[in-house]
Formats: structure tokens, sequence, C-alpha cells
């Protein structure tokens, strides 16, 4: 975790109050994330601050006896510290997802914020993190998701996100289809938490506890852990999601399993007759 | 000891802030108080003290003050480089900065995003989230991240371990130009100085820290591969009701029986094959001849491996 120095937050403090006279100690604590006290003791150091000279004429003026912050004579740390570099890639990854969500305004603005930067930066918002938010709220609220899966339209009731290798999945209720169902993130085209609360009925999951299986990495090792999560023993939810990975990748992985393997000859087999005939 | 250090910053930032003509090293110790102990201390503590503020974005301005000799430097930071200032902003343009950094929350990123969300509201403009959109949180964001975005911006010529196809580490010394990120994943684009070419790096591939060298990498205007996918078309048969993601892409020939032939664009022929060979039997791919063959090939290699 990347973390932000007490000098930062000091040199923060002086524009903040500046902008917020008569803010309480706790809020300005809440504010940034840190206790009352580190607070009073950031209060007493900047307090003891000025132009050189350090006369009372000199000094910022600070009031913060009675719990609320003021703060006089602070002409030269008044106006916040300019981003850095760090802070400005961010800003444009941020923007970059609003732009992607509708908004030209963020476009403008992230096409201004890029021309400060010394080294380029660029982020393309994906499928996998799309919802998340939405998805966990409305888990936490019991609400009904409409989603638009591949097409069509449906109602669910949430209960969980997973991710196996590179994807998300939702699993949840479907009021269509009156039973359990998983879908893949990514897929979801669009998504609306509707109004109402709702629980699930209660009936038993057909494929939702971890299984294990074992592999064997013929080549391309890399992209096997990447996609199968491991390099001898896996853990994976779904049956087709482990057939389909390994069939997509293609001879570099040897499932041991005999059921499984049969399954992927099967599969195998019947495409190399698509392709004879 | 760390308080009088912040102090002594606090003052040196203030006091270079207030001046008009730009201090030496001498008026400037003897200004600012707790630059204590002999010259040489007093000169290496003011060399850690610019790195600090400089990590915060804080730059010293320097001239030479004397016309005859170089040697003598002066120091000030410029009131129009030390404020945050991105011209004039309005509310909805605050606002939005505001709920960029809000994206960051639950990454590695979060202090710093919140450090810029304070500025932000320092800034004097309302902001106002009634009109605005949710945004989702950033999610995977390499634990490497930072320290990648960091070095990058140096500029220099950095040495990390790389992960290769067969999962092996490998050595690599490369010089970086930028950052991106397609398909959730991120990319380290950079001159690999070996080979002499052109590279993207997966941030995730890196294992370990990454060298510093001190040796500053070209500064090139380069453009981000992200945008420019090579794009390969393949006409591929689908089964009816059997692969909608893949149709959903996809621009319909024709229909016959149980198949809809289609075309569609893969981002690689690597790409490609993988998606065909995933949703097989359900998909038949019957052009171009090299993505057929690879198929085929792996289909084979599928039964031999399994049979």
């Amino acid at each position: 975790m990347a973390k932000v120095s007490r000098l930062a937050r000091l040199i923060d403090l002086v524009p903040y109050i500046s902008q917020h006279q008569g803010i309480s100690i706790e809020n300005l604590a809440a504010k940034f994330k840190v206790s009352k006290a580190e607070i009073e003791k950031d209060l007493w150091l900047l307090y003891m601050c000025g132009l050189p000279g350090h006369t009372p004429l000199e000094l910022m003026e600070f009031e913060f006896e009675d719990g609320y912050v003021t703060v006089r004579n602070a002409e030269e740390l008044k106006s916040p510290r300019s981003l850095t570099q760090t802070e400005i890639s961010t800003l444009v990854i941020g923007l970059s997802i609003l732009e992607e969500q509708g908004s030209t305004a963020a476009g403008k603005l992230k096409a201004k914020l890029a021309d400060k930067l010394n080294t380029p930066i660029s982020f393309k918002p994906s499928g996998i993190y799309k919802f998340l938010n939405e998805i966990d709220q409305a888990i936490r609220n019991n609400k009904v998701l409409k989603i638009n899966y591949a097409g069509t339209v449906r109602e669910v009731i949430p209960f969980e996100v997973y991710h196996e290798a590179e994807n998300s999945y939702l699993r949840a209720y479907c009021k269509r289809a009156k039973d359990r169902r998983t879908f893949k993130v990514s897929r979801i085209n669009t998504l609306e938490i509707s109004a109402i609360s709702e629980l699930a009925p209660n009936i038993v999951p057909s494929d939702s506890h971890l299984q294990n299986a074992q592999i064997k990495v013929h080549h391309n090792a890399r992209r096997v852990r990447e996609s199968l999560g491991g390099k001898e023993d896996i853990q994976y939810f779904s049956t087709e999601w482990l057939i389909s990975e390994v069939m997509a990748l293609g001879g570099a992985v040897e499932l041991l399993d005999p059921k499984l393997r049969a399954e992927i000859k099967e599969r195998a087999q019947t495409s190399q007759k698509l392709y004879l005939g | 000891m760390a308080s009088e250090k912040n102090e002594r910053l606090i003052n040196l930032t203030i006091a270079l802030l207030a001046t008009r003509k730009h201090l030496t090293k001498a008026e400037i110790f003897s200004a600012v108080s707790g630059y204590d102990g002999n010259p040489e201390a007093s000169d290496r503590m003011f060399e850690r003290d610019k790195e600090e503020l400089r990590a915060l974005g804080i730059q010293l301005d320097m001239k030479s003050i004397d016309p005859l000799f170089d040697d003598e430097i002066g120091y000030r930071i410029l009131p129009e480089r030390y404020r945050f200032d991105l011209g004039e902003l309005t509310t909805e343009e605050v606002s939005l900065l505001a709920l960029a950094s809000e994206a960051w929350k639950e990454s590695a990123l979060a202090d710093i995003a919140h450090s810029t969300a304070i500025r932000l509201e320092s800034l004097g403009i309302n902001s106002d989230f009634s009109e605005l959109p949710l945004i989702p949180a950033i999610a995977n964001v390499p634990e490497n991240f930072t320290e990648i975005l960091e070095v990058t911006e140096a500029g220099k010529i950095i040495e990390f371990q790389y992960l290769d196809l067969e999962d092996q580490l490998q050595d690599r010394r490369v010089a970086p130009h930028g950052i991106y990120s397609t398909n959730s994943k991120w990319y380290l684009f950079a001159t690999d100085l070996e080979k002499s070419e052109k590279r993207s790096f997966r941030l995730d591939r890196i294992e370990g820290s990454i060298k510093r060298s001190n040796k500053s990498a070209d500064r090139e205007d380069v453009e981000l591969p992200t945008l420019h996918f090579p794009q390969i078309e393949a006409i591929l048969k689908i089964r009816r009701d059997s692969v909608p993601e893949l149709l959903m892409q996809a621009d319909i020939l024709n229909e016959e029986d149980d198949w809809i032939r289609c075309r569609i664009s893969f981002a690689s022929e690597q790409d490609a094959v993988t998606q065909i060979l995933r949703h097989s039997p359900n998909v038949i791919v019957e052009q171009p001849i090299q993505i057929v063959s690879a198929v085929t090939k792996s289909l084979h290699q599928l039964v031999r491996l399994h049979g």
C-alpha cells in the first residue's frame, strides 16, 4: 500500500482548514483518517511554524483550544499543493472510466490532465470489475438485480461474486430459470438495481462447491498457470468452466481425472469430425 | 526528532514560497531553524529535504545567483508551480475529479487518491455529486503498480525478472515508456535493451523488486499500443443458440439449418484460436486458413493427450 507521509498531511491540513474555518477536530480527524490525538499533535506542530523570524507576527495563527479549528496568517500554504505525477495518473485513469460511461466532460478533463504527464498512461476499462460495486450493494440490501445477460433480460437475486482465474462470476437465483445460476460478470451488458427487496427460495444449489483437479502441464506453463490458477493441483467451481478452459489451452495442458479426460476427448473428437465433414 | 524534521521542512517550504529572490544555502540555513551543526551536515540535511519535498510534488527552482560564477546556486519555490492549478474548474469538473479519485478507494493507491481528494476540497470550489454516475471501483491493481509508475516517471533504465512463456524467470533490462491497461491487465510498455525492440510487459509477470539504474532512458514520444490492437477477421460457423457472447459481436452472413455463418474480429490470431477452441464443437472456423490449421492442430493435440 502506498502511504502518504505525515509531512503531506501537515501541509494539506493548512489549505483544508482555510477552506473549512471552524471545523471540529473530530471532523478533521475523520477527513484525514487519523485519530483526534494525531490531529492535535499536527496542529501543535503547525502552530510553531511560519516565516523566518518566528515572532508572533510571522507565525501561522491556529486556534483550536475549544475543539474547533481556525487558521489565519497562512498566506504561503493557503493553496493546496499541486498534483504529483502519480496523482495525475490516477485521475487520468479514473476519468477514463467516467468517459467510457458516457461523460464527455470527463473526456475533456482527461485530455487536459494527460498533457501534464511526463510518461503516457492509458486505461481501457474492461468488463471484469464493472458492476462489482452495484452487485455488492444489491447483495447487502437483498435487492433484485435486473441484468441484460448476453442478450436476454433476467431478474436475479444475487448471493455472491467470486473470482476464478481471470474472471469474476456472479452467483444468483435467476427468477426466469427458477434456479440458481452462475453469470460471468463480463458478459453482463447492463445492470440495474431494482427497488424490490427479495430473498431467494431456499433450494439446494446445483454446482456451487469447490472441487479439485490434477493437471499436467506440457508447454506454455505461464499461460496454463494464469488461466487455471495453478500448475499441478487446481481448484474450480464449475466443470463446464474447467472443460472449456482446457479446450481453450489447446493441448498445452492435460487433465488427469478419467471422467474429465473423456469429456475433453469427446468434445475434441466431435469438433475434429466437423472439420472433416 | 521526526517532528523536528517535519517542522523544518514546513518552515523551509514557507520560507522558499515567501521569498521574491532566490536564497543561497547560507541564507536558508540561517533563516530556517533546524539546520544545525557543521556546514556539511546541513548540506546533507538540505539534500534529503529537497528529495522529501520532491516526493510531494514540490519542486525547488534553482538559479545561479552570481552572474560570474555558476557555483553559487539560489533556491526558491515558485508559487505558481507550487499551487494546485488546473486552470479554471467548474463545479462539475471538480466533482468529476473527486469521483475519479473515488475509483481507487479499494486499491493499493487508496491513500494517494484520498490525499488528492482532500486537496480538491481545499480549492474552495463546491462539488455536486447529485447529477453524476456511480464509479465502479478499480480492482486488480497489481502490487507493483505504484513502483512501476514511479520508475517510469523517473525515466531511468530499469532491470527486473520476468516470467517467460514457460514460467521461468528471465532477466530483463528495459527503458520504460509508459503504462497501459487493457482487458483488466496492466502493462509496462518499454524498449527491451537486449532485443532492441519495443515490448509490453505484464505487471503481474514481473517478479520481485525493480532495480533502478542511474542511466537515463531516452524520452521518446511513444504511442501506447492499447488502442491499436492488431485485428484479425475470421469467418466462423456458430451453432444456433449456443454461444451468445460470440454471436453478439458478429456480423451475420447467412444461416443454414443449425448453423449461423458470421464474421468476427479478434484482437490477435492467438485470441481467435483460444476463443474458437473454448467453444468447440459449437463453433467451426472456415477462414483464414492459418487459424483453421492452428485450431485443427490443437484439437489433434487435445485428443492425443486425453486419448
